[in-house]
């Protein structure tokens, strides 16, 4: 056993386990002539390991090497260079002669499960959808920048892989980024630290096409805005694809520069939506043939109308299904969905309750929750008060008296007239049917 | 007490570290098996455990990250209710194979840790690596600013550890009992039960010091050695 591993096994004895395992399990060794090299993930793993244990540390290694490790050295980093682990400036620094596609896409940081083939297209991210295939297949020529918005968990960022994967696909020769805005700013700080800001500005100018997710997350950061205006001017200017997402529109960005703003309108900007029922069983269908398995419709429905937020608690539901089904060798049938998606589904029930309901519909209107439990039956109240009904019906167990009563004590038939009637409403008036699927998402995210 | 003097105990042989054959499943098998297949990389990439106090999900967290050192793997536990910790702690762990953060309520509503976690979380998928992440409730039920995280973390496989249920921690205590060479009897193992905290982690404790006693006093366990544990 090495000088190291001693030293291990000695402080696993002598320290509490959630010690161990944060401050001592993260470490790697090397001995170098007298002195043991202990690299740490980063800074703050290192200043809080040398701070506390570095006596000890010299202690042992001296111990169990006989004297001949009795200086140790703290460093930040690893023993060996990890694949993908490394920046993008690492990666420009160490591009091999002919890369094929899968280290072009890794070194452009795309993942390759996220294709056109893989996403579901539905109502509400038909146009994202096709505008996405358009500038793959052409990059740079039109729409530029794209700017993608909407909430979170809709697909936004399997869009930009997919433009990603498109055009390194299409052009051998084509160098695409994507990253995470608080990658690049991240990223940016490192090279200045390192003064290596020039390399940085290089490589992000002479991209053929940058993708930069979740821009709200700029916000704030004034020296990254500013080095991100000047990447965008350089690459808009050479006529290179620039692709963004955010969360919201962009003049709704709040925190970022007005020249920043206005040049994100510049291109096309396109939302994508939550999900109608229809379009969450496709996903679903899908999700499920990648990970190999069958899903019935009934389950599919069933998944589909109690996760409603987003598609990424749809993935995470399935998958915690297709666990189950392995787990216990049974098939998955509705009944089988329900028992195992039972504390998934509680822990979601637990929110919504039909108080927090009539606050939030109260919220949205504008109105007081008096006023939507009052006997006024105005236009204004009404509806509101209808579509309170109607997602009580929807998000909850409740009974109708039991809805009726928590409206201002009003009848069961009032409560089943309101669902019938928003459900209609919904079928004709867009305004209410968008009304009200933005309160179903605020309500089960 | 016998006035010879006591024979000490070597301190690696009480050393209990958290394994994952030592959690007792009960009703959490399932969640158990995930963990494990995530541990040695063959499972689920990115897991959320959540559950009340004392069902084991720290021992999980751990556990976990020492089998993946075991394969040669790296691993880092993140316990985030220790208060002197800060977010720039996670800068950089996308250089681990494996990273379990433990108790994610205690930085809900924190601007600066939500943002680093969801920074994480990020790096994490997009490296391939793995993460564990463990709450006192569900990510939906969490007072969490950042809706990305939120999202993020609804985005694997979610499990629900269910405390145990007494018969449970009767076999729990006879079990690991039985792995530091005791024997325990249903007199014996009543009498804990009836004067101890019945929670995994404190019969397990316990079980740890009467061990160290027996060892020390050259004893079997009797209901008078449980009565000094008891007391010490």
């Amino acid at each position: 056993m090495g000088v190291w591993e001693q030293c291990v096994r000695q402080l696993k004895g002598e320290l509490t386990s959630a010690e161990f395992n944060t401050w001592i399990l993260p470490l790697q060794a090397r001995a170098d002539g007298s002195r043991l090299r202990l690299f740490a993930p980063n800074r703050f793993v290192l200043d809080w390991t040398q701070k506390h244990y570095e006596k000890r540390l010299v202690e042992l290694c001296t111990l169990f090497s006989a004297g001949n490790l009795v200086q140790i050295a703290f460093e930040v980093g690893g023993l060996e260079h990890r694949t993908g682990g490394s920046s993008a400036q690492d990666r420009a620094n160490s591009q091999p002669a002919v890369p094929d596609l899968g280290e072009r896409r890794a070194s452009a940081n795309l993942n390759a499960d996220f294709t056109f083939e893989t996403f579901v297209e539905g109502k509400s991210n038909q146009l994202a959808r096709a505008v996405s295939m358009q500038i793959g297949q052409s990059p740079g020529t039109a729409y530029n920048p794209l700017f993608i918005y909407g909430g979170v968990g809709l697909g936004k960022t399997h869009l930009m892989h997919a433009i990603g994967n498109v055009i390194l696909a299409t052009n051998p020769n084509a160098r695409v980024v994507y990253l995470h805005s608080e990658r690049f700013v991240a990223e940016m700080i490192k090279a200045l630290q390192h003064n290596r800001i020039d390399e940085f500005k290089k490589i992000y100018r002479s991209v053929n096409a940058l993708l930069i997710d979740d821009v709200q997350f700029f916000a704030g950061k004034d020296r990254s805005q500013e080095e991100f205006f000047h990447t965008f001017n350089a690459l808009f200017e050479s006529r290179q694809q620039i692709i963004l997402s955010s969360d919201r529109f962009p003049k709704e960005v709040v925190g970022l520069e007005e020249r920043l703003k206005s040049r994100f309108g510049w291109g096309l900007t396109v939302a994508v939506e939550p999900p109608d029922l229809e379009t969450s069983v496709a996903i679903l269908h899908c999700k499920a043939t990648q990970l190999g398995v069958e899903l019935s419709d009934d389950v599919a429905f069933f998944v589909g109308r109690r996760i409603r937020s987003n598609i990424r608690e749809l993935e995470g539901a399935l998958r915690r299904l297709v666990a189950n089904a392995q787990f216990t060798g049974k098939p998955i049938t509705l009944e089988f969905a329900r028992y195992a998606l039972r504390d998934m589904l509680a822990a979601q029930d637990k929110q919504v309750s039909i108080e927090n309901i009539q606050k939030t519909v109260a919220e949205y209107f504008k109105l007081r929750t008096t006023e939507l439990l009052s006997a006024k039956r105005s236009r204004s109240l009404a509806r509101p008060r209808q579509i309170a009904m109607a997602l009580a019906k929807e998000l909850t167990k409740h009974s109708l008296p039991e809805i009726g009563s928590a409206f201002g004590g009003r009848d069961h038939t009032t409560v089943l007239h309101a669902t019938r009637k928003i459900k209609s409403l919904r079928e004709s008036d867009a305004g209410i049917e968008e009304d009200y699927k933005n309160l179903l998402r605020r309500l089960t995210s | 007490m016998s006035d010879h003097p006591q024979q000490l105990h070597l301190a690696l042989e009480a050393v209990r570290e958290p394994s994952l054959t030592e959690y007792l499943s009960g009703p959490n098998a399932e969640a158990v098996a995930a963990v494990s297949a995530l541990a040695v990389g063959e499972g689920e990439p990115f897991l959320f455990l959540f559950g009340v106090a004392g069902t084991g999900k720290t021992h999980l967290l751990q556990a976990a990250c020492l089998a993946a050192a075991q394969q040669g793997q790296q691993a880092h536990f993140v316990p985030l209710g220790t208060p002197e910790l800060e977010p720039v702690l996670l800068d950089d762990l996308e250089r681990l194979d494996l990273v379990a953060v433990d108790d994610v309520q205690a930085i809900a509503g924190d601007a600066a840790w939500e943002d680093a976690l969801f920074d994480l979380f990020n790096r994490m998928r997009e490296r391939g690596r793995r993460l564990l992440a463990a709450a006192s409730a569900a990510p939906d039920a969490l007072p969490l600013e950042l809706p990305d995280l939120r999202s993020r973390l609804q985005w694997g496989p979610r499990y629900c550890l269910h405390p145990l249920t007494e018969a449970d921690c009767e076999q729990l205590l006879v079990e690991s009992a039985q792995r530091r060479g005791m024997q325990l009897n249903r007199d014996q193992v009543r009498y804990i039960m009836n004067y101890h905290a019945r929670d995994p982690a404190s019969l397990l404790d316990l079980v740890e010091r009467l061990d160290g006693l027996s060892l020390r006093e050259q004893r079997q366990p009797t209901i008078p050695l449980i009565r000094q544990a008891l007391r010490e």
